[in-house]
């Protein structure tokens, strides 16, 4: 019951303006962030050009991760296997450009995305149709990954040679190439996630699952879908990877696992739902703490302690999250008024 | 009697199957010399960890949880165990140091999940990968025990090497408790049906909060077991994550079909780790392990759900 009035408050326009104050909550959180850096670091290399221009291209890959994640927690679904998959594409798609074959970027790159919605389409499948929860199905995907991949590469590393591809992270222009496409990206997931029927559809089903079957809505074929999407999305940073580090290995971007859940989670916790600029502001944090942290001189290896203590943190704050006092006060109020009525 | 024998095959079916898939490889696979009693041992052995653990993880499912920071502690934990008793030299410290860290990290998740209501899993995730980069930031390699008396731990025999007798010791114990007593009574019906559980006046958080700290105990012994045996291996938790959720789900297609229960647990892991001893010993490479371990996990879990497949499993933050 508090599920679905929680739907309907925070899809009517209370949720909006309530939006806007998390926001520039969040953003003043940001700036606090960057101060905070720029007067511990000895002199204020923190904010400069370069730096910052570093922080920017540093958060496109995992904001893309937190896009696949975030559309698929936004369906009440989890996936443990996107780091897997992205490294298993990236290292398909440098193959596929290695020297015996080379083939062009784009047909490698639309040959990776196939794999990457072939394997999320079998977990997706498994998912709707099985009834099995998406963490375990999940989880023994990621094995089955690693089985495949070292079945297709023989484990080996993959420099990448073709300057076509590797255009892909230059900086022409001042600005990466990379944050362009993140740009692009984020318009497409602003689109299909909060402009189309099909994203409201997922946000439905995330929501409540029984009020979606009732109202027509086909369950299984939306649960299948996020998974689908989030695998390619995945795959997608996975390829950026490949192509701003020049060399993939069979395990290169596992660990981006934890950023995708840390940025999604954070996301949908803090705005209550998928929102495309907060799960950017949040990747653009991140990025913020962890080059901080490592201009402090503080080993490589702590960063993947705080992500995880921001995951953590995340999940606690959103206990004392505005919109659910707001929304209690308003359940509180509804209940007083059907007792007198 | 048809329907009481197809309720035996439910119940026996699956641990006689999985006996049968062993000695059918082993038929196939003759030269492979796997029913030998010194092999029969070593796998004991290498299982006991694993089979702690998982016992552990059941414990925790079965008051209707869910935990994956096991893989992450269990790394954690060997590391501090090698490196405490590389520094003072005493089983006892490092064995207390290890188990007031595996308690004090399950309490911790126990009150987040029961007093503020998060999702368990979400939560151990977030313990899991803050495991991970402590052992990150303390070694990067395998860490090895120096003294050779805290190592004979786990070699100390009696008929059957010492940690053996503990498993089994363990495991009987929890039988009993599960099966026999009043607070495992309580423990199933809190994880079968919460609002029943708090109808019939059992304090439910209680249960889970405690299952929480049986596990970290059992996680603490494995990490010991573990630790004195080969030593802090790098990363090994990630590789314990998969056989030891396998053995759960493996655990409750049999006896008691559709939950888990002990009797099962400890099958399953038995049946994970003779797996993973016979793959390695025809000398596959390591993807047909981690493929076949995956097959294993979602066929036993596709086994339990099958009855109820048309209701999606979804998770809420």
């Amino acid at each position: 019951m508090t599920d679905q009035l929680h739907v309907e408050i925070s899809n009517k326009n209370i949720g909006k303006t309530n939006m806007m104050s998390q926001m520039i909550r969040f953003i003043i959180l940001i700036l606090v962030v960057l101060l905070l850096f720029a007067f511990l670091i000895p002199n204020f290399n923190y904010i400069r050009v370069p730096n910052l221009n570093n922080i920017l291209t540093d958060a496109v890959i995992p904001a893309i991760f937190g896009f696949a994640m975030g559309i698929i927690i936004a369906g009440s679904g989890f996936d443990l296997s996107l780091g897997h998959i992205a490294s298993m594409v990236a290292s398909i798609v440098a193959y596929l450009m290695s020297r015996g074959l080379d083939m062009h970027p784009v047909l490698a790159i639309i040959i990776g995305l196939t794999v990457a919605a072939l394997v999320g389409s079998i977990s997706g499948f498994i998912v709707s149709r099985m009834g099995i929860s998406s963490f375990i199905v999940t989880l023994g995907m990621q094995f089955l990954v690693i089985g495949a991949r070292q079945l297709i590469t023989r484990g080996q590393s993959v420099y990448i040679n073709n300057e076509g591809f590797k255009w892909l992270a230059r900086r022409p222009l001042g600005l990466s190439n990379l944050v362009f496409i993140l740009i692009i990206v984020a318009v497409l997931c602003f689109l299909l996630m909060e402009k189309s029927a099909f994203g409201r559809k997922i946000h439905f089903v995330g929501a409540n699952i029984e009020a979606s079957r009732f109202s027509g809505i086909d369950v299984h074929k939306i649960t299948f879908s996020i998974f689908v999407l989030g695998a390619i999305l995945a795959a997608f940073g996975g390829i950026l990877f490949a192509a701003r580090a020049g060399a993939v290995q069979i395990n290169s971007v596992d660990f981006r696992l934890l950023d995708a859940i840390t940025i999604a989670v954070f996301s949908s916790v803090l705005f209550g739902r998928f929102r495309t600029i907060g799960i950017i502001l949040v990747a653009i944090l991140i990025s913020m703490i962890a080059t901080g942290l490592s201009m402090l001189g503080i080993q490589t290896e702590w960063i993947e302690f705080v992500k995880g203590f921001i995951l953590l943190s995340s999940i606690v704050m959103s206990k004392f999250n505005h919109e659910d006092k707001m929304i209690k006060k308003i359940l509180v109020n509804h209940q007083k008024l059907q007792k007198e009525i | 009697m048809p329907k009481s024998l197809s309720k035996f095959f439910q119940a026996y079916g699956m641990p006689f199957g999985l006996l049968a898939l062993i000695v059918l490889m082993q038929l196939i696979f003759s030269q492979v010399p796997f029913f030998s009693a010194l092999n029969l041992r070593n796998i004991l052995l290498e299982t006991v960890s694993i089979s702690l653990t998982a016992l552990g993880l059941s414990f925790i499912m079965m008051s209707g949880e869910g935990d994956l920071s096991f893989a992450g502690m269990f790394s954690l934990l060997t590391v501090i165990f090698a490196d405490v008793s590389n520094l003072y030299n005493n089983f006892f410290i490092s064995f207390i140091t290890v188990m007031l860290i595996a308690v004090a990290v399950n309490l911790m998740i126990a009150l987040l999940v029961t007093k503020f209501n998060y999702s368990s899993f979400i939560v151990s995730i977030a313990f899991m990968f803050m495991a991970n980069g402590i052992e990150k930031a303390l070694h990067q390699q395998t860490t090895l025990i120096n003294n050779p008396s805290i190592r004979s731990f786990a070699t100390i025999e009696f008929g059957l090497p010492i940690v053996i007798w503990l498993m089994i010791l363990v495991y009987a114990v929890s039988y009993f408790v599960i099966n026999k007593t009043k607070y495992g009574f309580s423990l199933r019906i809190v994880g079968e049906n919460k609002d029943a559980a708090i109808e019939a006046g059992i304090d439910h958080k209680f249960i889970k909060i405690s299952a929480y700290l049986i596990a970290g105990v059992l996680l603490a012994l494995a990490t010991t077991i573990e630790a004195t045996r080969v030593g802090a291996i790098y990363e090994q938790g990630k590789f314990y994550m998969l056989p030891v959720f396998a053995a759960c789900f493996l655990g409750s297609s049999m006896f008691v079909p559709g939950r888990i229960n002990v009797a099962g647990t400890l099958v399953g892991a038995l049946f994970m780790g003779s797996l993973e001893k016979f793959l390695n010993m025809i000398n596959v490479e390591s993807y047909i392990v981690s493929l076949t371990q995956g097959f294993v996990l979602l066929f036993s879990v596709g086994l339990v759900a099958f009855k109820r497949r048309k209701k999606i499993n979804q998770i809420k933050l």
